[in-house]
């Protein structure tokens, strides 16, 4: 390891390699901070080049790598749990592009989420995947979890968003798949690859399409007595096939939290349920569509719809529902963030089955979700310290899936599979269909170094062929 | 083989088909997954090449080495249509009319919109990765398939995805398969995103003295705050087909007349009517070159194409969506003939040359014998090409599924 260190270190100078023990702590996982993992060390390039350098030399050490971008995942995807080397790309943020006829932005993958958004903003543009991290989460992240955000309801995922890449891959080859075509040349290596959560190769620069920023927004707080009236109103939306650009619901212990911390939106803190509605588009458009969804919000027993006045308003309503999970802090040292995805008309009966399977377990439990794509987001307060409450949340955190999967749903609709998930994904898939994924994964990564132990269930992909690494590096 | 195809299939699911190019093939049509593999463990035991089929409307670009034609006629039917969630889950073979026909009784749109629904199946669309007429508004196909089920070259029938709006979990192997043209798998049961039939629809259509003038109202409305199901320019003539919210198509309309003044206003039946002929009119078939780049060069792009084409005789009928910086110089009807296929020959080397780059893209369809070999039929070539061999390979590692021709994806 130390002679690659000396490598890496030629390569991206003395302050992109980090192997003191103490620096690497950061390094020892995503937000999923159940296991941790140190890595031996950390190399942090600056462009493609030194990327694909790096790669080269990583690949004659023989030793697993881990791309990651901010860290901010929330299912493990990034944590080094086979040891060796991550890549972190948060030296790569130089926004390399703004094209506002053509309408697209090159940026390298280190760009934060935000700061695209800004970078367009000028231009009438602006990036729509806004997951709740976006002030620290990078491109480079999304496009590895194909991330998604309250806004994906109307502008997709991440997927739909993303028009070219830069691979780096696991022998430090560059594939340049950037040019921003009408459709793929060949197979769509790039739907392919996005949401492979690098375990196909490091993507190192972004094309990305961007979309006019809306005329006319208007935010709307429907004020519920209980969760199931606000359930029911989104489905209700969805089945009169209205088209806001976001559907959230925040329950009674999320606005507690989100009202006592800095995050504070103005929620009342009496009510059992806030959903969260935005709705854009040019004037008749946000006026028709208001009317109508206030009309079902009050038919579903709606105690009182707000609208934000202002610019501010609607600014400090969001910033507490993209801060709740930060606000949870306050009510428990530890948060275990589910993210499950539901059928839109079952809505009602699988938030009810999350609440039911916690309470059997003596977990406390706040919902706060993407209402409108089915994507429920079960947060189970813990302390890690705690091995035995840890055991039931994850007890609850499988159940909770099971149930989902059962009634027609999926195990996750933005944070990804990582480690958190693997073993579930038989839940939802065969033999067969985990051997086609594996057969793909082979020819991007035939040595099996790249985030190894995430996504697949390791049996079928079968043993791990990575060196083995050093002991001491495991905590 | 043919024998044992009999004993695996009732009798009329094997057929025989005379290809346009004189060819004749067996074509075998399982109607479940049971004789499907069986197919498959047929063709495994006399190393036999397959070629799966739709609807059959690409079947005048069938590579050399085909032994059987699989088609999905036998494999239709919706699976799920789910109103309250806005989504259908149908088997491939289903034609795309029968489906948008399904779906519009919940109130919603079945996207892609594609020439000739009526022929046109399901899984034939998603095979080529064609998009519709309506892609302005609802993106391209690929962003609205949520998951498939597919047939692997060894007989294995997996899925990927599921039929959630919002779903991550796995490879988008779905993703992959959208327009890898039958190289990779057989798709026989695909989910799909669905969007709302708008509650009015209305055209505003203007010709214009001349295809810049036309293009040059075409960006104008682009920049508004309007957003078109389709903007179509052919020729001259400008197609604005609106769709939304009553009040929003009003509002929009009037955006739209700015640029397009006394332009002939049709709604309602008439306008459907017009919004089919003008999506059939785009059907493959013919000579035809596609053009695809970035939307600040159609303009520019589309001229050349016209001068370079007057210089050599040709004429020509030019066809694009500015809103997605698409092109098509269609070429049928045109005399054939030695001095025809010369002029071609030389316009297709000098548009090459003028429009470089990776960034436009020129795909020809249809193109006469003599000049296959010195006409590429896509420039620029894919990108990674060892990597794309090597996913084809690792799917179908016999080489069961055809490769090669236009069918190739890689």
């Amino acid at each position: 390891m130390r002679g690659l260190a000396e490598a890496l270190r030629e390569v991206v100078g003395p302050k992109g390699v980090l192997d003191d023990p103490t620096r690497l702590v950061p390094y020892e996982s995503d937000a999923l901070a159940m296991l941790q993992v140190r890595p031996e060390l950390v190399v942090l390039p600056r462009s493609t080049a030194e990327t694909a350098r790096c790669m080269r030399l990583i690949q004659r050490a023989g030793v697993p790598l881990v791309a990651r971008g901010a860290g901010t995942g929330l299912a493990g995807g990034a944590t080094p749990v086979a040891g060796g080397v991550v890549l972190s790309t948060t030296r790569m943020r130089d926004v390399l592009e703004v094209n506002v006829p053509d309408r697209f932005a090159r940026v390298q993958a280190g760009v934060v989420n935000v700061d695209l958004s800004h970078a367009c903003a000028s231009g009438g543009l602006m990036y729509a995947p806004d997951p709740s991290s976006q002030m620290a989460c990078t491109i480079g992240g999304n496009v590895a979890n194909n991330s998604g955000g309250p806004h994906c309801f109307k502008y997709g995922a991440t997927t739909r968003h993303v028009l070219g890449l830069v691979i780096v891959t696991h022998d430090g080859e560059v594939l340049d798949l950037s040019q921003p075509l009408v459709d793929p040349l060949g197979y769509d290596l790039v739907g392919l690859f996005v949401g492979s959560e690098g375990t196909f190769g490091v993507a190192t620069e972004v094309t990305v399409r961007l979309v006019p920023s809306p005329p006319v927004v208007e935010v709307l707080l429907a004020i519920f007595r209980d969760l199931d009236a606000a359930c029911d109103s989104v489905s209700e939306l969805i089945a009169e096939r209205l088209e806001p650009s976001a559907l959230e619901i925040l329950d009674r212990l999320t606005i507690e939290a989100v009202e006592d911390s800095v995050f504070r939106a103005g929620y009342p803190k009496d009510a059992e349920a806030v959903l969260l509605i935005e709705v854009e588009g040019v004037e008749p458009e946000v006026t028709g569509t208001s009317a109508e969804i206030r009309a079902i919000l009050e038919r579903n027993g709606a105690i009182e719809t707000r609208t934000a006045r202002d610019a501010e308003e609607r600014r400090k309503l969001w910033a507490g529902r993209k801060g709740a999970f930060g606000a949870m802090g306050r009510v428990a040292p530890d948060l275990y963030v589910a993210d499950a995805v539901v059928p839109r008309t079952k809505l009602r009966e699988l938030v009810r089955s999350t609440i039911e399977i916690c309470r059997e377990r003596g977990l406390k439990l706040a919902n706060v979700f993407h209402a409108g794509d089915g994507n429920l987001h079960p947060n189970i307060c813990y302390d890690r310290r705690d091995s035995e409450e840890v055991e039931r949340v994850l007890e609850a955190g499988r159940l909770i899936l099971e149930t989902c999967v059962a009634a027609g749903g999926s195990l996750t609709g933005e944070h990804g599979v990582g480690l958190e998930k693997r073993e579930e994904m038989n839940l939802l898939f065969g033999a067969d269909d985990l051997g086609a994924m594996c057969a793909v994964r082979d020819v991007w990564d035939p040595e099996r170094r790249m985030n190894p132990d995430k996504l697949v269930p390791l049996r079928f992909c079968g043993e791990l062929r990575t060196r083995p690494v050093a002991a001491e590096s495991h905590r | 083989m043919r024998q044992r195809l009999l004993d695996a299939l009732p009798a009329d699911a094997l057929t025989t088909r005379t290809l346009p190019d004189g060819r004749e093939l067996p074509c075998a049509a399982p109607r479940d997954e049971d004789q499907w593999r069986a197919i498959l463990d047929v063709a495994r035991d006399v190393s036999a090449v397959l070629l799966p089929t739709g609807g059959g409307s690409r079947l005048d670009a069938v590579p050399e080495r085909v032994d059987l034609l699989v088609s999905t006629a036998g494999t239709t039917g919706v699976v799920a249509y789910e109103p309250g969630d806005g989504t259908l889950t149908a088997r491939a073979g289903s034609r795309m009319a029968e489906l948008a026909e399904t779906v519009r009784a919940g109130g919603h749109h079945l996207t892609p919109d594609v020439a000739r629904p009526e022929a046109a199946t399901l899984g034939g669309v998603l095979s080529s990765g064609a998009s519709g007429f309506d892609r302005l508004r609802y993106g391209p196909t690929r962003h609205n398939v949520l998951g498939m089920r597919v047939l692997l070259a060894d007989g294995r029938v997996t899925k990927s995805g599921g039929a959630l709006v919002k779903n991550v979990t796995g490879y988008d192997l779905h993703r992959f398969y959208c327009g890898a043209r039958g190289t990779l798998c057989v798709v026989l049961e695909a989910s799909l995103r669905l969007a709302p039939v708008p509650r009015r629809r209305l055209l505003a259509r203007h010709a214009f003295p001349g295809r810049d003038e036309a293009l040059s109202a075409a960006h104008g409305i682009l920049a508004e705050p309007v957003r078109p199901e389709a903007l179509h320019l052919r020729g001259s003539e400008l197609s604005v087909f609106l769709g939304g919210r009553v009040e929003v198509v009003t509002w929009e309309l009037e955006r739209v007349l700015a640029y397009v003044p006394g332009a002939e206003l049709v709604e309602d039946a008439e306008a459907e009517a017009a919004w089919q002929r003008a999506r059939d009119g785009e059907a493959p078939g013919g000579l035809a070159l596609e053009l695809e780049l970035r939307p600040s060069r159609l303009v520019g792009a589309l001229a050349r194409v016209s001068d370079l084409a007057a210089e050599r005789g040709l004429v020509p009928r030019i066809s694009a969506h500015p809103g997605l910086a698409t092109g098509t110089v269609r070429f049928d009807g045109a005399a054939q003939g030695r001095a025809f296929e010369l002029g071609l020959r030389t316009f297709a080397e000098k548009l090459r040359g003028e429009l470089s780059g990776t960034e436009v893209v020129q795909r020809w369809r249809g193109l006469p014998p003599g000049l296959r070999a010195s006409v590429p039929a896509l420039t620029p070539a894919p990108p990674a090409p060892a990597l794309q061999r090597a996913l084809a390979q690792a799917l179908d590692p016999e080489g069961r599924f055809a490769r090669g021709g236009p069918h190739a994806s890689a």
